[in-house]
């Protein structure tokens, strides 16, 4: 019982525990005090055992999981990839308004206002080939989303951990509170959203 | 009833595209005079500062929603008669219900196109 009492202290304070064969073997010898408590001894073993065990499996886990490569790289690249698609639309959105305003502005009795027309669609064209380049970046953010999402459901399922029923992020609690308060929760998704002619019914 | 195209109106949105659209929504409808604000509260001291004819709030914005706008000037002797039209992505039943209830004039969901614009303002100035 002495020889486990050592080993469950040097596993608080020192190398990871690794319970050998010998070890077991040596902890079940029998002697004057301890002949009482071996079948004891050898349960807690065991358990200790089903301990290191379970303790390395989370390890291999966590190690699984990544998590300095999704801090260091992949959420980072997730970012970078959102903002860029944020910057380009708002490019080509000035750019297709501006083109559009031109327009509008046109003077309609002038000889050249056909072609000025004509050069501010293709302005529009042009600009819309945003899209291609968005749908690029918007593919891989999916791509690196889809991975996260692989290693954090593989994490959970194996370490069958439940999930803590409050979440401790003050700034979250302030943004959800805020918003069942004021109303603020949209765009919504296609199916809770209602359309104008509702809206309308509701005003009649 | 003739629609007053001189009326003052403010225009309150944080995204400045969109200020820009209905900017040229309204200058397509006939309407010149436009100021504009980038949340209630910048909303609320132009209201101050001048008599405006239409206000015109998204709901989403920061540090005082569009809501929260309306709750101000429905509350407020001098801007509780002026019309609000709220253009919104918030598109949930108890979004509008509440609105209606603060005393909005009109619900506009976005994406919204021109002609839904113009039959609001119709509806509202006319009232």
């Amino acid at each position: 019982m002495r020889r486990v009492g050592r080993l469950l202290r040097r596993r608080r304070t020192g190398p990871p525990l690794q319970l050998t064969a010998s070890d077991l073997r040596r902890s079940a010898k029998p002697s004057a005090s301890a002949v009482p408590g071996q079948h004891e001894l050898q349960q807690l073993a065991t358990e200790v055992g089903h301990v290191a065990a379970y303790v390395a499996q989370l390890k291999a886990e966590i190690a699984a999981l990544r998590p300095a490569e999704l801090c260091s790289d992949r959420l980072p690249g997730l970012c970078h990839e959102l903002a860029a698609v944020d910057c380009d639309t708002k490019a080509a959105t000035d750019r297709i308004m501006a083109a559009a305003e031109t327009m509008l502005s046109a003077d309609r009795t002038s000889t050249g206002y056909a072609a000025s027309v004509e050069a501010g669609l293709l302005e529009i064209l042009e600009a819309c080939a945003f899209q291609d380049l968005a749908g690029q970046r918007l593919a891989r953010a999916k791509r690196a989303l889809a991975e996260i999402e692989r290693r954090l459901q593989r994490f959970a399922a194996s370490t069958g951990v439940a999930d803590a029923t409050a979440h401790f992020d003050r700034e979250a609690i302030m943004r959800e509170v805020r918003g069942e308060v004021l109303l603020v929760d949209g765009p919504q998704t296609r199916d809770q959203a209602i359309g104008q002619s509702a809206v309308d019914e509701l005003f009649d | 009833m003739a629609l007053d195209l001189g009326i003052p109106i403010l225009v309150v949105d944080d995204y400045q595209t969109m200020i820009r659209i209905i900017r040229n929504l309204l200058k397509q409808l006939g309407f010149e005079d436009v100021d504009e604000a980038s949340d209630g509260t910048a909303a609320l001291s132009r209201l101050k500062e001048r008599s405006y004819g239409l206000v015109i709030s998204d709901w989403n914005m920061e540090p005082m929603t569009g809501y929260e706008l309306l709750r101000h000037m429905r509350a407020d002797d001098g801007l509780k008669a002026t019309p609000f039209i709220m253009v919104t992505a918030e598109s949930k039943t108890e979004n509008v219900i509440a609105a209606k209830k603060a005393g909005v004039s009109n619900y506009i969901v976005k994406p919204f196109n021109a002609m839904t614009l113009k039959n609001k303002i119709e509806a509202v100035c006319a009232a």
